[in-house]
């Protein structure tokens, strides 16, 4: 009796594992995407206050022409960035699997083009005069707060998937 | 003292504008995969119309 128990439950792992694997692909892709989108958004307001602010006189071109730099320079590692999910998911798409290789890459891509130049951004923006204010600087906070999600999103892929990929369900 | 009114008056509005923003990400997990991609498409495009816009702004001042 408890053999034929356990081989049911063994034939129902076997059955259910490789849509929960498929579910768990296409729901990291999901994670990844939105984060993304939730970073540009913010990117585009800030990048918007700074041209409305010099515009109405509020900064001058020295703090404009600094924000220019350090936006320019993420600016380049977050196209980088979208490239390679888009390709990821391409890939993911095409052949049903997401390997652990293609998600190093593009944990190593998150690392060095997107989180490391808004974490300098951030950190210059934080020294600017106008950003002393306890609620600027904990608005900052939380945009670190929502790169080091994404980064764990990626994180708790990578375990899981260990030296294997992850599945991802063929579109019908 | 104007120049730090100006301050001020900047720093309230980046924080209204990142606090904005942060509300309109949280309604990207109500969408559909398909209206998060033209969503993201869009939000990319005017990210990079600003782009543009301050290089010229800063082109004007030089």
């Amino acid at each position: 009796m408890k053999k034929r128990i356990y081989a049911l439950l063994v034939a129902v792992a076997v059955m259910i594992g490789p849509f929960a694997a498929c579910k768990k692909a296409e729901k990291t892709i999901r994670e990844l995407k939105e984060k993304t989108t939730q970073i540009t958004i913010l990117a585009r307001n800030l990048s918007k206050e700074f041209n409305d602010g010099f515009e109405q006189g509020l900064i001058d071109r020295n703090i404009l022409a600094r924000y220019d730099t350090l936006d320019t320079a993420f600016g380049k590692g977050l196209a980088t960035w979208r490239q390679g999910l888009e390709a990821a998911e391409r890939t993911a798409k095409e052949t049903g699997e997401l390997p652990a290789g293609t998600l190093a890459i593009l944990d190593k891509a998150l690392r060095d083009e997107v989180i490391k130049p808004f974490f300098d951004m951030s950190v210059d923006l934080g020294l600017l005069p106008f950003a002393q204010s306890e609620k600027v600087r904990s608005i900052i906070s939380g945009i670190r707060l929502l790169l080091l999600s994404l980064q764990s999103t990626f994180s708790d892929a990578r375990h899981m998937v260990g030296d294997g990929r992850l599945i991802y369900a063929r579109s019908a | 003292m104007q120049d730090l009114l100006k301050m001020f008056e900047f720093a309230r509005k980046v924080a209204s504008a990142i606090a904005d923003g942060l509300i309109e990400a949280k309604a990207v997990k109500d969408m559909s995969d398909e209206q998060l991609a033209e969503y993201d498409t869009a939000v990319y495009e005017e990210y990079l119309a600003e782009g543009v816009r301050r290089k010229r702004l800063l082109d004007a001042q030089e």
